[in-house]
């Protein structure tokens, strides 16, 4: 049921890509800084560091980051 | 004993080597960034300093990163702990990485990375270390088992992987595969059979997918979906879903949903949703909140554990970025709160490691765009 429901999730955003097709001239409000996903400094606004306190929300962490012996 | 990993300096000087050469070949920087991020509370500081370079030439897309990060500890063991004592720690992680795109053909991208750090990689590990130096860098006795190492943590990660845009101008779809080898402080526990000593050195396997859509002319989505190994614990399945929404021209809406989960109990969920208004072409204000929850690391200890108990952390934050023709500018401020739940875990020893905290979070970014 789980994996269902992640790959459900998944899907969706495939299937409205599928489906729609916005084109260039209709994507100015889309690519205004902001808008676009980016590992620039300036555009992305995520605090880097975040993941020293929430390491659940980083692929990495866990018994790595926390040095823990009976992590299993 | 020093725990030592000839392949990490190999890597260092050959990502330097590499990224020397790149520099040198470069037909145009696009970009050039650096930005400085803080986050402290009374007894612990880390910041972080980054310079970021992006570049083209005939083929290829290569962005290159340099961070530092500092720590600044004032450790404090517990009353009871009869063999600990106060001190400032200061440790530092240096950490390059270089990622590049090349266009095989129209509508596909083939991926590589490379990347490589020394030093500690959070504050835990940090504390941890400490503490296992003053229980046990002396002998036991009675008690057998392994023995207290120096800690010099480094490791490298090396990315493969492929972009292929199904939908021109409106679509992509990712898949990535990473191998990481981390040199760790390890963990120690006693058992009984005595002092035991965690892996010194771990591997990482992970893959993952994303998805990138322009749903409408005002909604941009990206969707991302993770999986990794890590020595001795079972796969960590994450997912992230980011939807930008323009509410109008001046209003933008971004939601970030995500959450990771591992066998056998460790489940993590955030959320952070952000509001930015543009007052006018130059200048832009934000603010957003954000909230994290955890059910505590994944742990089967035997007495007690140095494990981290269930966590919920909130952020509110308020920020400003200025743009002109060629640079940007970025600011934000946000305390932080971040509290354990400490009632159903044994892990006295670790209580000022684990404790409630109200943290401050500020970034300062500047890019300049040729």
């Amino acid at each position: 049921m789980k994996k269902l429901l992640i790959l459900s999730f998944t899907s969706l955003p495939l299937l409205f890509g599928a489906c729609t097709h916005v084109p260039i001239y209709e994507q100015q409000l889309v690519s205004k800084t902001g808008m676009t996903f980016s590992d620039s400094a300036v555009e992305n606004t995520q605090v880097n560091l975040a993941s020293q306190l929430e390491p659940g929300s980083a692929i990495s962490g866990g018994a790595q980051a926390a040095g823990c012996t009976a992590c299993r | 004993m020093s725990i030592t990993h000839p392949f990490t300096s190999r890597a260092t000087a050959f990502l330097i080597g590499l990224s020397a050469l790149v520099c040198t070949q470069a037909g145009s920087i696009d970009q050039l960034e650096s930005s400085f991020e803080l986050i402290d509370d009374d007894d612990i500081s880390i910041t972080q300093g980054s310079l970021l370079t992006t570049f083209t030439t005939e083929n290829w897309r290569t962005s290159l990163s340099l961070a530092h990060t500092a720590y600044d500890i004032d450790y404090q063991p517990v009353d009871f702990d009869f063999l600990g004592k106060k001190t400032r720690l200061k440790e530092h992680n240096t950490s390059l990485q270089i990622n590049s795109r090349r266009t095989l053909k129209e509508g596909l991208w083939l991926l590589l990375g490379a990347g490589t750090y020394d030093g500690f990689t959070s504050y835990r590990s940090i504390w941890l270390d400490e503490y296992f130096k003053q229980q046990y860098s002396e002998p036991l006795d009675p008690v057998p088992g392994e023995s207290y190492v120096f800690a010099d943590p480094k490791g490298y990660n090396a990315t493969v992987g492929g972009r292929w845009e199904y939908s021109p101008g409106v679509g992509y779809a990712q898949l990535t595969l990473s191998t990481t080898e981390d040199d760790v402080s390890p963990g120690y526990e006693i058992d009984f059979e005595g002092l035991q000593r965690g892996d010194l050195t771990l591997n990482t396997h992970s893959a993952s997918i994303s998805t990138e859509n322009i749903l409408t002319k005002r909604i941009r989505s990206l969707f991302e979906l993770r999986a990794s190994e890590t020595t001795g614990r079972s796969t960590r399945y994450g997912a992230q879903l980011s939807i930008n929404t323009a509410l109008s021209e001046k209003f933008i809406w971004q939601l970030r949903i995500g959450g990771a989960s591992e066998d056998p109990s460790f489940t993590a969920r955030y959320i952070n949703s952000k509001i930015e208004y543009n007052i006018n072409e130059q200048l832009s204000i934000y603010i957003d909140a954000s909230y994290y929850e955890d059910t505590g690391e994944v742990e089967d200890s035997f007495l007690f554990t140095n494990a981290s108990p269930e966590l919920v952390s909130r952020r509110v934050g308020a920020g400003l970025r200025w743009t002109n023709e060629n640079w940007t500018g970025r600011v934000y401020i946000a305390p932080f709160s971040s509290r354990f739940d400490n009632s159903g875990a044994n892990s006295d020893f670790f209580s000022n490691l684990y404790k409630d905290r109200d943290w401050t979070v500020a970034q300062i970014a500047f890019g300049k765009t040729f």
